[in-house]
């Protein structure tokens, strides 16, 4: 008998960043970097289950900034270039280190590894990360959610609603056009929540969305069950909530599992340990090393002096992690049980990069969960609609403004740091719901005005979206790539106030309005008319 | 009962220490060598002339304020156009009779410049609020501007502490939601804010429309609430309904004969606070 169930959620998230203007830019690194270390080796895990026949459970949160870039042809283009590179690298690494029997067994491995990735990309995926994630969503093991339209922080833009809406109406939109269907979830954006969002969340068919813990713990009433049952909002949206022990099992730096000594060291990189006149064609070209993906030594312990890393001992230390974490698991349902009238549910969202790219076996980690649930059928894996299914009555809570940031509200997105930033997003929205209201009847002719405006006003809203992700704000706080988000903010209102110029003037710079559609690429169905009040 | 799960977030703290666990996938990407190499800088308007007031919650005890005046506003409402110094005030709000609020003042700062930003200290938390900004002259606060408001919420307006479940939407209740909704709820809606029972009962007898059932149950609740007991069935009736018990009113009437007998009971009589039930 199933003692109770688990949500494992997986959110996918980057900001939209692409620089045509550049050869090599630093900030598109993050996109090749999850993808090659994250996305790729987690639909790799995923196949392997799916050849073994394990009829495993996923929900993942693919953000629509990250759908649009693992389908633009440009980034992709960059991609390949860049896991080319990285496979060059690998080969030399092998030359370089063929007298040294530890090290050399570490390199063949990247090397073959990175041949592995990028065989299963371009062949078996044909190019493009999407089409594994349709693949699992058509055979229902994979639930893909949505997330807002640019990761806005939405508490903080709902000075203006339309532009809350916007967000959802995009996402759910992007959603369609990406993957086929219409979501039934949603990651709300750094989960941060706010009373009155489920009835928008709602208009667009959303029916259930994630929140901190205390976003549920501190709702109205208190909840019966706490977080190991999902919660109607008033609007009967279902709401479930993280459980906090197992985030803690995998996220603490202290006791988690990505600690243990026998795990690759994240640090040792060899972009940072070897000679720069040898790494200099892989790192960036202006001497800035950066991190490669090749790292040949484990955590070890507490000491600069690292050992060599072993592949093969650090797979089966997954595996005993996994049982572990599955055993901690069956300890947990039985001790909740006396307290519920139902199996409990434990939901586990956890950043996708965590896995692959910071944690390098959490890939492995989550296939054997996978396998070992599947084989002791104590928990069952499952989709949040599985689980409402089974059991659709749940108690009604109002949940509480939260977020999953620092201290759980607002405060890392709204500080003093980057609360410069309101002013504008909130003017732009506000001229940007007046835009579209003023120009709603415009005719779709073909005449040049009328395409001109059509097509200044698209980016302006384009515009408007870039400069309302949360990453911007986040960066900011977190003192990292500071100088990078602030001027991402300031070039996407000054974007868009020069276009609202050239609208009101008519004068616009076609010129300029062509390298912004190019660049700023986003949402290439956009309608401007989301934004109408009408 | 004490439900023993629940923890909040004050309970709970911070229980994870991975210092990347700050709530974004990024953080797992940065490296500290990240520079951003573009060498131009962006302009951006350093204001908009447009009079704004926005209030925002940063978290429990703490709220964001900014503003821009205009030399024009300051000129319509008859003050000097080189006028620098102002007050903000934060209101707590509270609803009264006719859909005003009732404003508490608690905070007020004196503030220079046409454009600013304050932070304030708001020891309620997530209570309706709004901010409004002007110039005291002679003990008389001429407001300039005033904000929207904001955590305006509304179900744990009703003060309730009992269990209520449900199916949501999209799970066989849609249409009672629905009809919930248009009948009542847009009255109630997050952007209108009710903070007291009373409030409800008057925005209820706007309704007009009541079923057999619903009228066969006036006869209950009006024993049990006495005169305004057909505000508060319309009110209890549609909450059921949104709780999706609409299916089942045998049971709703089983209940409501339990509350009465409690009420004689107790002395319940008029309370704003709705009973406890059991689950079934």
């Amino acid at each position: 008998m199933v003692k109770g169930y688990w949500l494992p959620v997986l959110h996918c998230h980057l900001p939209f960043v692409k620089h045509p203007e550049y050869d090599y830019f630093l900030e598109e690194h993050w996109l090749f970097e999850a993808v090659f270390e994250t996305y790729l080796p987690l639909l790799m895990r995923l196949k392997k289950l799916e050849g073994n026949g394990v009829d495993f459970r996923l929900t993942m949160s693919v953000s629509p900034p990250l759908v649009e870039m693992l389908a633009d042809e440009y980034l992709t283009g960059l991609f390949i270039r860049y896991m080319d590179r990285l496979i060059e690298l690998s080969q030399k690494e092998m030359s370089r280190l063929k007298n040294d029997s530890g090290m050399l067994k570490v390199a063949t491995f990247y090397y073959q590894r990175f041949i592995e990735i990028r065989t299963f990309f371009t062949g078996e995926l044909g190019g493009s990360v999407l089409n594994g994630y349709k693949h699992f969503s058509d055979t229902g093991q994979l639930e893909i959610i949505t997330c807002g339209a640019t990761h806005g922080f939405l508490p903080l833009l709902r000075t203006n609603p339309r532009s809350v809406e916007a967000q959802i109406a995009l996402a759910t939109q992007c959603h369609y056009e990406h993957f086929g269907k219409a979501p039934t979830g949603i990651w709300l954006p750094e989960c941060a929540y706010y009373e009155g969002l489920d009835e928008i969340l709602k208009k667009y068919g959303i029916r259930y969305f994630f929140l901190e813990s205390h976003g549920i713990n501190n709702g109205v009433p208190r909840p019966k069950f706490s977080v190991y049952s999902p919660v109607y909002t008033l609007n009967g949206l279902v709401v479930f909530a993280r459980d906090p022990e197992t985030s803690r099992q995998v996220w603490s730096s202290m006791s988690g599992y990505p600690g243990d000594p026998d795990y690759r060291d994240f640090y040792r990189d060899i972009g940072y340990d070897l000679d720069m006149d040898y790494i200099k064609p892989y790192v960036s070209p202006d001497g800035n090393r950066v991190f490669t993906g090749i790292k040949y030594y484990k955590i070890t312990g507490k000491t600069e002096y690292k050992l060599p890393y072993d592949p093969i001992a650090a797979f089966y230390k997954t595996k005993i992690h996994a049982e572990h974490f599955c055993s901690s698991r069956y300890s947990q349902a039985e001790a909740l049980a006396p307290r519920m009238d139902r199996p409990p549910l434990m939901v586990s969202p956890y950043d996708a990069e965590l896995f692959g790219h910071w944690w390098f076996e959490g890939p492995d980690f989550l296939y054997h969960v996978l396998l070992k649930l599947q084989e002791d059928k104590i928990i069952k894996p499952v989709t949040s609609m599985e689980y409402l299914c089974c059991h659709p009555d749940n108690q009604i809570v109002s949940p509480s403004p939260s977020s999953w940031g620092e201290d759980g509200y607002y405060d890392v997105w709204l500080n003093d740091g980057n609360s410069w930033i309101y002013r504008h997003l909130h003017f732009m929205a506000n001229a940007m719901e007046k835009i579209a209201d003023e120009y709603y009847d415009m005719p779709d002719d073909a005449s040049e005005p009328n395409q001109l405006n059509k097509r200044v006003i698209n980016q302006m809203a384009r515009e408007l979206l870039l400069a309302q992700s949360s990453d911007w704000a986040f960066l900011i706080t977190q003192s990292t790539a500071t100088d990078y988000s602030t001027k991402r903010t300031k070039e996407h209102i000054s974007n868009f106030n020069t276009l609202l110029g050239g609208l009101r003037s008519d004068m616009v710079d076609t010129d300029f309005l062509k390298w912004l559609e190019y660049k700023n690429s986003i949402f290439k169905n956009l309608d401007f008319r989301i934004y109408s009040t009408r | 009962m004490e439900n023993t799960l629940v923890k909040t977030r004050a309970e709970e703290g911070r229980e994870t220490d991975n210092p990347r666990e700050d709530g974004h996938s990024i953080a797992f990407l940065l490296s500290d060598a990240s520079k951003y190499p573009i060498a131009g800088d962006y302009e951006i308007p350093a204001k908009y002339n447009t009079d704004t007031i926005v209030i925002l919650p940063v978290n429990e005890k703490k709220v964001y304020v900014y503003w821009e005046l205009t030399e024009k506003l300051l000129m319509d409402k008859a003050h000097n156009p080189s006028e620098s110094s102002f007050t903000v005030k934060i209101y707590e709000l509270t609803l009264g009779g006719d859909e005003h609020y009732n404003e508490k003042e608690v905070y007020r700062t004196s503030v220079t410049g046409l454009l600013g930003q304050i932070y304030a200290e708001c020891t309620d938390k997530f209570k309706p609020m709004a901010a409004a900004i002007g110039i005291e002259k002679d003990g008389v606060f001429n407001v300039l501007l005033k904000s929207d408001k904001i955590n305006v919420p509304s179900y744990s307006v009703l003060g309730l502490k009992e269990e209520f479940w449900g199916r949501g939407y999209g799970s066989g209740a849609d249409d009672a939601i629905e009809t919930t909704k248009n009948v009542w709820l847009p009255h109630i809606s997050p952007h209108i804010s009710m903070n007291n029972i009373e409030m409800l009962l008057r925005l209820m007898g706007k309704k007009e429309y009541q079923s057999d059932d619903e009228r066969a149950m006036l006869g209950l609740i009006k024993a049990l609430f006495g005169p305004s007991g057909s505000h508060l069935l319309s009110l209890f009736l549609d909450f059921l309904r949104l709780l999706g018990l609409n299916a089942d009113m045998d049971s709703i009437i089983k209940h409501l004969n339990e509350l009465k007998g409690m009420a004689g009971s107790s002395g319940m009589s008029g309370s704003s606070e709705i009973p406890a039930r059991q689950r079934s």
